[in-house]
């Protein structure tokens, strides 16, 4: 590699000393070209041994750059990293894994039809005459997953594990094999408020047995609860870095956006009249809901997948068959058989799952904004000036960091994709938006300006229905909440009832009724 | 053009010039990768050039621009397909098909020769909402029901023609294959016609860009309100058109129709859009790519022919360029995919 001949240079010439005999990983001055921007630029930054070393960023600050240059899949323009005292720059992923380096990714693969043993000691199941022993791998597994607090039977499929188990899962394959340095990528996205602290106070168990971790999320609580350090990239380059237990919450937010973020809560009103009413609506996934949403009110759904919360959400919006009951908006009677007779009808949904559900990634971001709603002249041709006139008024509406509107949404990050599907909808001129994590992935600057767009079309008269899964976001957003389980509405929350505890409270009811489908778990 | 641009064939804008690459070197090198087959064609015409100075005449520029006619006609029909990520293999078991229909209608029945030429056009869309059907409405893979499809229609017209040829002579039906302007034939003029409809089509209305996402992203078109089954019926139908007025210049230009059509000229109208850049995968195109694509097969067919090359090597080696152009579009996506 061409860098290698710089690397003692550079070590030699370092002015500060390694901090301490704990450094068990330091990066020193590594840069990042790609083909037309600079991913990473001069980044330094040492991570102690035995602790949990908080990485933070917005989308597309660099953070996942990073690992990928720790783990070895991305190689650095120039810099050096260096784990446990020796120079591992040159070194390919599979030689850092014999090092007992670690990556995560945020959506680690298990296989849900193989049994959870299986997962766990893939590709090197212990063998017998050249066949699997089933028997060993069993008693292997079952000891290893004991050890580290996940006692669940490893004959079982992991299907039957719950987000929360799998991610231990993951976790515990991860930590196999004399690791020494463990990234975790987002592991708690799309846990409950109860299963997140339950997988952290999990994860700083496991510092005690002497493994590090890098620890990478967007949310500032994590990092100030988990972390005994960290590390906050922008841009690209380390913009500070220090002992977790000093931060604030605002000041934390601070350091990653760049500037001050002010949490944005949302003024309660008075609702105005009703507008969409359900009565004994059922899909697959709940029946017998009645429900009524008034103009300018946010109703919060809490439930986990399979409560019934998001299955009522999709079927509004058309991705789910009715299965009975009656939709009346305005007095008239809506049909959501497909997405295009509810978007017809004033039902707009936002997906949880931007990525296959949401963006065209090859296609442009003006393309994004008017897909399904094309401004078309009498000629039928595309409307292009009407379509530059719509694309400046969403970005009126919010910032949109872009090169161009003809830029491919691909390149985006995360938070600015999100910010482009809610101008999609925002064009359509719903009545009532059923958004389903509108913030999932996506980092603090761009939530609050989703909680704003979210603000201001009700304000417009729109109703909001809402489903999110951190307590946090919901008290200060929704005016009232409605909960799910097992496929039907079980309590509603407003006015001083509706708390974050309560909330939380709300969410596990839900969860433990799935819990029975849960073999396994453990109290 | 910003290289996003380039690759959706989406609407262009003066800003894109941001997200280009620094260095003019890069840029230069980027412009050749993306126009891998113009350069192509370039390469090709001077080395044939250099061997056959007739090759670079106008009277073989003439010729190569006919022989790509039918051709690129039949390219852009499976593009269609190719651009919601199903393929229609049918199009030339539809090419013979309605061709001979065409033909038929004049000589047994003596219609007038518009209507002949629009009983072509017709049955050949018809075969097209047939392949709709069965991938967009019954889910059946295009793969193999359109293959299937074309085994049928060059079957029926085995059955029909029992492997003779029908030849035909109408002045009028004829006239597009036959005529010429000057000393210039008309049959080129259709083709760049239909290009230039294909690319307001497909960049400039809510359908064509409605096939761009249906292709790039079926489940999110979905969930934008965009109708699916329609759309992806519409570009086996548009697929079906194209392939009648494909067989309708090919009996024009013939004189009449024989079943054994080109056996390659299936090969080559899937693997011209590809070489032009069209993602057999969906929602990825350019429309001067497609027409790219089959002039340069047309050309490398041509070139071998004039520089003398043994028809029996001519199959190999247009493989081997096939090969070539694949590979060097290989290279542009994963430079793409890396950023």
């Amino acid at each position: 590699m061409a860098v290698s001949h710089h690397q003692d240079h550079q070590a030699s010439q370092r002015s500060k000393a390694p901090s301490g005999a704990g450094a068990v990983l330091e990066i020193e001055g590594v840069s990042k070209a790609y083909r037309s921007s600079l991913a990473l630029r001069d980044v330094t930054l040492d991570v102690t041994s035995s602790v949990i070393h908080g990485l933070l960023g917005k989308n597309g600050a660099g953070k996942s750059t990073l690992a990928g240059i720790i783990a070895g899949f991305v190689s650095p323009s120039s810099g050096t990293v260096r784990f446990r005292g020796k120079d591992i720059t040159g070194l390919s992923p599979s030689q850092r894994q014999g090092e007992g380096i670690r990556l995560l990714p945020q959506h680690s693969e298990i296989f849900p039809d193989l049994s959870i043993g299986e997962n766990l000691l893939l590709p090197n199941l212990p063998r017998r005459w050249g066949l699997t022993d089933w028997r060993r791998m069993h008693e292997d597994a079952g000891l290893t997953l004991e050890e580290h607090g996940l006692p669940v039977s490893p004959r079982l499929p992991a299907r039957t594990l719950s987000l929360g188990q799998s991610k231990r899962l993951a976790i515990i394959k991860a930590m196999m094999g004399d690791a020494r340095l463990i990234i975790l990528d987002e592991p708690t996205a799309g846990l409950t408020f109860e299963q997140r602290r339950d997988l952290m106070a999990w994860i700083k168990a496991l510092t005690v047995r002497g493994t590090s971790f890098i620890y990478i999320s967007h949310h500032n609580d994590e990092v100030r609860q988990l972390c005994g350090e960290y590390s906050v990239l922008r841009d690209g380059a380390v913009a500070a870095r220090g002992r977790a237990e000093d931060l604030s919450a605002e000041k934390l937010a601070r350091l990653v956006t760049g500037e001050a973020v002010h949490e944005f809560h949302r003024e309660r009103r008075t609702p105005g009249k009703v507008i969409l009413e359900l009565r004994g609506f059922s899909s697959d996934g709940f029946s017998g809901v009645d429900l009524d949403l008034c103009a300018g009110e946010v109703v919060g759904l809490v439930g986990l997948p399979g409560s019934g919360a998001q299955e009522l959400l999709r079927a509004l919006g058309g991705l789910a068959p009715a299965r009975g009951g009656a939709i009346t908006l305005d007095g008239r009677n809506i049909v959501t058989r497909s997405p295009r007779r509810s978007l017809a009808g004033g039902l707009a949904y936002l997906t949880h799952d931007r990525i296959s559900e949401g963006v065209v990634s090859m296609m442009s971001i003006a393309d994004n904004v008017h897909l399904g709603h094309w401004p078309v002249r009498e000629t039928g041709t595309l409307d292009q000036q009407a379509m530059r006139r719509q694309m400046d008024e969403a970005r009126a509406q919010t910032e949109i960091v872009m090169a161009s509107p003809s830029q491919e949404i691909g390149e985006l990050s995360g938070g600015n994709q999100q910010k482009v599907l809610m101008a999609r909808l925002l064009g359509r001129k719903p009545r009532v938006l059923l958004l389903d994590e509108p913030t999932v992935g996506v980092d603090i600057a761009a939530k609050e300006e989703i909680h704003r767009m979210i603000d201001r079309a009700t304000s417009s008269g729109m109703a909001v229905l809402l489903r999110a899964y951190d307590p946090d976001e919901m008290v200060r957003l929704v005016d009232r909440a409605v909960v799910f389980s097992n496929g039907a509405v079980v309590r509603q929350l407003s006015g001083k009832s509706l708390t974050i505890d309560a909330l939380a409270t709300a969410q596990e009811l839900g969860e433990k009724k799935l819990g029975q489908k849960e073999p396994g778990e453990k109290e | 053009m910003s290289e996003s641009t380039v690759r959706t064939g989406g609407l262009r804008s003066p800003t894109d010039a941001q997200s280009r690459p620094a260095s003019l070197g890069g840029a230069v090198r980027d412009l050749l990768v993306d126009n891998v087959v113009w350069v192509l064609i370039v390469a090709v015409s001077i080395f044939a050039g250099l061997l056959n100075p007739f090759f670079l005449s106008e009277a073989n520029l003439q010729n190569i621009l006919v022989q790509a006619t039918t051709l690129g006609i039949l390219v852009l029909a499976v593009s269609f397909t190719l651009l919601i990520g199903e393929i229609d293999l049918s199009v030339v078991g539809n090419l013979v098909f309605s061709g001979l229909i065409g033909v038929l209608m004049l000589k047994d029945l003596h219609v007038p020769a518009g209507v002949a030429i629009l009983a072509t056009l017709i049955v050949g869309m018809l075969i097209g909402v047939l392949n709709g059907v069965f991938v967009a409405l019954m889910r059946m893979n295009s793969l193999i029901a359109s293959l299937a499809m074309g085994l049928f229609l060059q079957g029926a017209v085995l059955a029909a023609t029992q492997a003779r040829t029908v030849v035909v002579s109408d002045p009028f039906y004829g006239y597009i294959g036959t005529a010429a302007i000057g000393t210039w034939p008309v049959m080129p003029v259709v083709l760049f016609l239909t290009y230039i409809v294909a690319a307001v089509v497909l960049n400039g209305t809510p359908w064509g860009r409605n096939l761009y996402a249906t292709g790039g992203n079926r489940r999110a078109a979905r969930a934008a309100g965009i109708n699916v089954p329609a759309t992806r019926m519409s570009a086996f139908i548009a697929s079906g058109l194209l392939s009648g007025l494909a067989g309708y210049l090919y009996t024009s230009y013939l004189g009449g129709v024989n079943v054994t059509v080109g056996s390659t000229i299936l090969l080559y109208a899937v693997a011209a859009p590809v070489i032009g850049g069209v993602s057999i995968f969906g929602g990825r195109g350019r429309v001067s790519g497609m027409l790219g694509g089959a002039l340069l097969i047309t050309v490398i067919q041509t070139g071998l022919q004039l520089i003398n090359v043994s028809a029996y090597y001519v199959q190999m080696i247009g493989g081997g360029t096939i090969l070539l152009a694949i590979a060097l579009d290989a290279i542009r996506v994963r430079r793409d995919e890396r950023g």
